[in-house]
């Protein structure tokens, strides 16, 4: 599968990810991130059966609410095999944070 | 200049082995002391070579490889006493903000940022030792990274990331106690499991 589309965290939502919910009074919450950015063209993806590239770098770090709110909800929603499937990430900053959000998506965290 | 010649080391050496070889061509002409035997048997030249062999492998191979091994493994364990300190700069400022009863946003992301730091060394801990010990380490890195992300889950994935969440409660901190003495004492083991490898 060819990669198509690109999602640069840092730049196209934020470098400073926050909180799971809009509700827990970070701006930059996993939640926002699923709706606004990454559903959208994770959706797209699929759609049109293509590779949607994740670039990680950039940003501070990546709490595990955000990534709970926003992958590991994607991978509830729509399975763990589909979602990485769809998806590839890319961290030459720190590759532990692919290995990390991986393991959201196998494991995800009901909330 | 004469004198200079003389005694430089180069004629020592000349004239000392000059007489070493007059001594030993003076004992085995005039006193045979040690007699030789001109016959020999195919296994006795097979041993000369394997004892050789075995004189010039010990020092320059086995030695070398025994001793490559140990520098290995004594860095090996000088980057996960580096883990340990990313570690311990974790606790410490939680415990200073439990101590404290206080933690506000900045503190968060501090806490988010040190997290990151140690993410990072874990990761150059695991590229090293996936050079070295690939076979022996994959499990060892498989269960330190599952420990690790408990343990970064229990602290950024809940309300501690919260803005309503202001002050670690004990309820908290007697939770992360654990999930934080489980990752350190796997971190330590893991030194002692590296020199068995």
């Amino acid at each position: 599968m060819e990669i198509k589309d690109t999602i640069v965290v840092a730049k196209d939502f934020t470098p400073t990810p926050g909180a799971r919910y809009d509700s827990d009074g970070t701006k930059f919450s996993g939640e926002t991130f699923l709706k606004s950015v990454l559903e959208p063209k994770f959706t797209k993806a699929v759609e049109n059966n293509y590779l949607l590239k994740i670039v990680l770098d950039g940003v501070m770090g990546y709490p595990s609410s955000f990534v709970s709110g926003s992958f590991g909800k994607l991978s509830l929603e729509k399975t763990a095999d589909k979602v990485l499937k769809h998806i590839v990430f890319e961290s030459d900053d720190n590759p532990m944070r692919k290995e990390k959000i991986i393991f959201e998506i196998r494991h995800p965290k009901k909330k | 200049m004469m004198r200079k010649i003389f005694w430089s080391s180069h004629t020592v050496v000349g004239l000392f082995t000059i007489c070493f070889g007059l001594i030993i061509g003076f004992l085995v002409n005039d006193f045979p002391l040690i007699q030789f035997d001109n016959k020999m048997k195919l296994y006795e030249i097979l041993n000369l070579f394997l004892t050789i062999s075995i004189a010039i492998i010990i020092p320059f191979v086995i030695k070398k490889t025994i001793d490559d091994n140990r520098a290995i493994k004594s860095f090996l364990s000088d980057e996960i006493k580096e883990t340990l300190k990313e570690l311990k700069a974790i606790n410490d400022f939680i415990k200073s903000c439990y101590h404290n009863s206080t933690i506000t946003r900045g503190d968060k992301d501090s806490i988010i940022r040190k997290f990151n730091e140690l993410e990072i060394q874990i990761n150059a801990l695991n590229q090293q030792l996936e050079i070295s010990f690939k076979s022996e380490s994959s499990n060892l890195l498989k269960e330190l990274k599952e420990i690790y992300f408990i343990y970064d889950r229990y602290v950024t994935g809940d309300e501690l990331m919260c803005d309503s969440y202001q002050k670690l409660d004990d309820s908290f901190y007697r939770d992360y106690k654990t999930h934080y003495n489980k990752l350190h004492l796997h971190l330590k083991k893991l030194i002692h499991k590296i020199h068995n490898f």
